[in-house]
């Protein structure tokens, strides 16, 4: 036991001293190296919105903007009230052609859950873990007990607690964007680079992916205009976040 | 800070429940000085929940449109919510004078409001010709028409309200009043919106000779315009004619039994200027001939250089020459000169054959044709010099502007369709030029051309759309400025200019989307390098520490759902069975008893007397469940009183039977060995166990 502990906490070390690294290296004007690094702590599974935060702004300094809003939407994935990401998003945007706007989220989630931009995943899922179990408890309780209000509190509790858990489950499985990294991206009819163009993305520009078709990719714009593009001209924000950046990444692919 | 946003969450959807904004209702017109029969607008606006549309009143001195155009939005901001809405009637004063519009009655949630008063002053005298505001029409289908034999009569009339004749009469017609075809199309162009309908009356002539077409009373916006009255010939049927060439030789030549005719609508016209081109094989529609090319015919089209051409449908049909009937091939091309000067359209040759059966037995005479049309000269006229924004577009044509969608946001594109319609060169027609717009990304047009061929018309119908996406880079109030489009009508022999616009709107901003994010066009490559500036970005996040993977429990919101669920059912069932104790005493003193007789027979192993200890378990718990006192009671006393109570039988028996046991082993003063012993407790549990089954409900 006590060797597992150890070996946990050496690994803790080593990921925050990996972590320091990357500080350092975008202290001095290595964001290549800072990238590298903190591209390392996400392959091994570090799920941490200032890890996401902090690589963006490698990206950003490296003028790779399309990766830079990805890193910057993965931040507010996990948490919606990070206001630095909040707003080098918005300067990341800026420096794009054009800056699509986010697809929006389904018709049911925008209908139902249209109050849960401010939580992030794990408050929503703490407040229904805790909702429900109140809510059953005061329940079960009322079985024993009469007490004024008491069930309808229970019955208030557990409501609210089936609505936080939908706004967990919501924010546990996003619907599943990308942004643009490549300067234009041809957007076709077809998966056949022979397709006629139905139109083009440019850097910067999210979509919602709505199928995968060997390294084609159909995506939707929040316009609801649809078509094929090639995987290397975007970059899925996830979740899973590891192993995104291994096809596009270090490449400024061209249409 | 999950606080906060909890707060914010709460204020927000209480300031959303307390969305009962102050009612308001308010009348405006374009212009408080209007020309006499001109159109203007009366907007009605009122912000509340539930707004409940107006019948306007009859004015005096106004005729309004009682098809009004409407518009609801939703604003929305931080704090609160506003629901508008927005009514525009379209109006036309008809005579000169100070007109008032009077108070509005609206129903703003549930409660009437008005509008204020409005007086206006139309101006200027009225047409004198009630035909110079509408744009009504009377035709018939067919150019010869034969007694006993239908045709329809058609009636067209534009106008912002078209209300045909209920119904129609003419002297020597039998009219089918009751089933017209009736259509309908709606314009929208530069603001106004227009209707034309179009009756198509079913009309059987009863009389032949010349028929009088009456004016037909239509109304159109609110008054009464009348179509052209016009004059019909109505023929006797034919009689059959029969064809014999050599006695009928100096009425029907060799010439009219197949001829070519080719012809323009007209030989003068400015460059881009359509002109149809026609084509003709007459061909005699009779049982004795029959005509055609054959194999190795020569067939040359005319040749139509220096001009665009587009190609319609060949028409198929049957015409009259010389009171002969004639099966009439037609090719149809409209040329559009591209050259100025004397152009040419060449000479068209046919070749071909007559076969001509003049008798059973006999062979048919045999004629050969080598026809030949054309040419024709086409004087092409330069066009006036040209007006900036003029790109090409030569004919009639009217534009359409819209947005596909009633909201504007931020980041999302929205499509304005720009429609021109008319007869021209449809590749001649480019797309008119949106001014450059600093909220918005422009891009260039998606284009489609449709093309609507109408027996009606000469030329074909040009539909050409142009689709922009237009991407609001910053919320706030919008406008994108008029729209032009110039092109040349050479009937009139002037550019003309349609326009569209302006439009106004509220960009909503969206989440996620930068304040302004107004960037260099798409042609124009960003300098890629950051400028550090006292605007930069905000700074890395470096107090991390302890940084781990993510770890997940897949299981653990199953159970964390599913445990409160069971944990709930398991304190429902305890809390029923609680109340059935405190609601049944039987119940309660049957359970408890039973309980006691087991716990009783659970010590007798280890009693100094186990046989006695048996017994007086098992007595103690007859006597428990039927309410007895149980000292004293024997063997024979358990078994009369389990008689008593309708016990089943063979329970009575084994019990019976088990307290005769003890009663022996305990009056004989034996031990049991160990096997008797086990029989007789599990014989006693067996028992306790049947009787309690028994007797509860």
């Amino acid at each position: 036991m006590s060797a597992l502990l150890l070996a946990f906490a050496l690994a803790a070390t080593s990921y925050d001293a990996v972590f320091q690294d990357s500080l350092a290296a975008y202290d001095e004007g290595d964001y290549e190296h800072a990238v590298v690094l903190l591209e390392q702590l996400v392959d091994e599974g570090i799920v941490e919105d200032d890890v996401f935060y902090n690589l963006g702004n490698a990206y950003f300094r490296l003028g790779r903007f399309g990766e830079s809003i990805a890193n910057y939407e993965r931040t507010l994935q996990l948490n919606p009230n990070h206001r630095d990401a909040r707003r080098n998003l918005e300067k990341a945007l800026a420096e794009c052609p054009r800056g699509l706007a986010r697809p929006l989220p389904p018709e049911w989630e925008q209908a139902v859950l249209f109050w849960h931009q401010g939580f992030d995943r794990r408050t929503s899922g703490f407040l229904a873990a805790a909702l429900w179990v109140t809510g059953w408890t005061l329940l079960g309780v009322r079985r024993f007990m009469r007490v004024r209000y008491l069930a309808a509190a229970g019955a208030v509790a557990v409501a609210f607690g089936a609505l936080f858990g939908a706004s967990w489950y919501a924010k546990s499985h996003p619907q599943p964007t990308a942004v643009v990294v490549s300067e234009k991206a041809p957007v076709r009819y077809g998966t056949s680079p022979t397709d006629k163009v139905r139109f083009e993305l440019f850097e910067g520009d999210r979509v919602l992916v709505e199928a995968a078709d060997g390294d084609w990719l159909r995506v939707a714009t929040i316009g609801r205009e649809r078509g094929w593009a090639k995987a290397e001209h975007l970059v899925a924000v996830g979740p899973p976040y590891a192993g995104y950046f291994e096809r596009g990444a270090g490449e400024e692919a061209g249409p | 800070m999950q606080v906060r946003a909890v707060a914010a969450t709460v204020l927000i959807a209480a300031a959303g429940l307390a969305a009962a904004q102050e009612p308001y209702v308010e009348a405006s017109v374009d212009s408080t000085e209007v020309p006499v029969e001109s159109r203007f607008w009366i907007h009605i606006e009122a912000h509340g929940q539930e707004v409940e549309w107006p019948a306007l009143p009859e004015i005096d001195g106004l005729w309004v449109n009682p098809r009004p155009n409407t518009s609801e939005h939703m604003v929305i901001s931080n704090r609160s919510r506003r629901h508008i809405a927005k009514l525009s009637y379209s109006a036309i004063a008809l005579e000169p004078g100070p007109i008032t519009i009077p108070p509005i009655r609206v129903m703003v949630n549930g409660k009437p409001m008005y509008t204020e008063p409005i007086e206006i002053r139309a101006v200027g005298q009225p047409a004198t010709s009630p035909r110079s505001i509408a744009n009504v029409r009377a035709w018939v289908d067919d150019g010869h028409i034969v007694k006993g034999q239908p045709f329809w009569l058609n009636i067209e009339a534009s106008g912002g309200d078209v209300r045909m004749p209920e119904s129609i009469s003419v002297d020597g017609l039998s009219i089918d009043n009751v089933n017209v075809r009736r259509g309908r199309s709606v314009s929208l162009g530069r603001g106004v919106y227009s209707e034309t309908l179009k009756n198509a009356y079913h009309c059987t002539p009863h009389r032949a000779g010349e028929i009088e077409v009456p004016a037909f009373p239509v109304q159109v916006d609110g008054k009464t315009v009348e179509t052209e009255p016009f004059t019909i010939t109505v023929y006797e049927q034919r009689p059959r004619q029969t064809v014999d060439l050599d006695a009928d030789a100096n009425e029907l030549t060799r010439d009219d039994l197949v001829f070519i005719n080719m012809e323009v609508d007209k030989t003068e016209v400015y460059q881009g200027e359509p002109l149809l081109l026609q084509a003709q094989l007459w061909r005699i529609a009779h049982r004795y001939v029959q005509s055609g090319p054959i194999r190795g015919s020569l067939i040359v089209p005319p040749s139509t250089e220096g001009f665009y051409v587009t190609y319609l449908e060949p028409l198929s049909y049957v015409d009259e020459h010389k009171g002969w009937k004639y099966d009439v091939s037609e090719e149809r091309k409209v040329l559009y000169p591209t050259a100025i000067g004397d152009l040419r359209i060449g000479q068209w040759h046919w070749e071909g054959i007559a076969l001509v059966h003049s008798g059973y037995a006999s062979r048919p005479r045999r004629l050969t044709y080598s026809l030949n049309a054309g040419p024709i000269k086409i004087k092409v006229k330069p066009l006036p010099p040209r007006p900036a924004g003029f790109n090409g577009a030569v004919g009639q044509f009217e534009m359409n502007a819209s947005f596909n969608t009633q909201s504007l946001k931020q980041g999302v594109p929205a499509r304005l369709v720009v429609t021109v319609t008319g007869t021209g060169n449809p590749d001649a027609i480019g797309g008119p030029a949106i001014p450059d717009l600093p909220w918005a990304q422009v891009s260039e047009p998606e284009r489609k051309t449709d093309l609507e061929v109408s027996a009606q018309r000469p030329y074909p119908t040009v539909t050409k759309r142009f689709t922009y996406q237009i991407v609001p880079l910053r919320s706030g109030m919008v406008t994108l400025p008029e729209i032009k489009f110039i092109h040349f009508d050479p009937e009139t022999g002037q550019y003309e200019t349609q326009t569209a616009g302006p439009f106004s709107g509220m960009v909503e901003a969206m989440p996620g989307v930068p304040e302004e994010v107004v960037i260099a066009a798409e042609n124009q490559p960003r300098l890629r390098n950051v400028e550090i500036q006292s605007d930069d970005i905000m700074p890395v996040a470096r107090k991390i520490s302890n940084l781990s993977p993510a770890r997940s429990v897949p299981w653990l919101p199953a159970a964390v759902a599913v445990s409160p669920v069971l944990a709930f059912a398991f304190a429902a069932v305890v809390a029923a069975r609680r109340a059935r104790f405190a609601r049944d005493g039987a119940y309660a003193r049957s359970v408890r008893a039973h309980r006691t007789a087991l716990a009783a027979l659970d010590r007798c192993r280890d009693a100094g007397n186990p046989a006695e200890a048996l017994f007086q378990a098992v007595v103690q718990y007859v006597a428990d469940a039927y309410r007895r006192e149980a000292a004293g009671l024997t063997s024979s006393d358990v078994r009369e009183l389990l008689e008593a109570n309708a016990v089943d039988p063979q329970i009575v028996d084994n019990g019976a039977r088990i307290l005769r046991s003890c009663e022996r082993v305990n009056y004989a003063g034996q031990d049991l060995t160990a096997d008797e012993w086990r029989a007789l407790e599990s014989g006693a549990r067996e028992f306790i166990d049947r009787l309690e089954e028994a007797r509860r409900p």
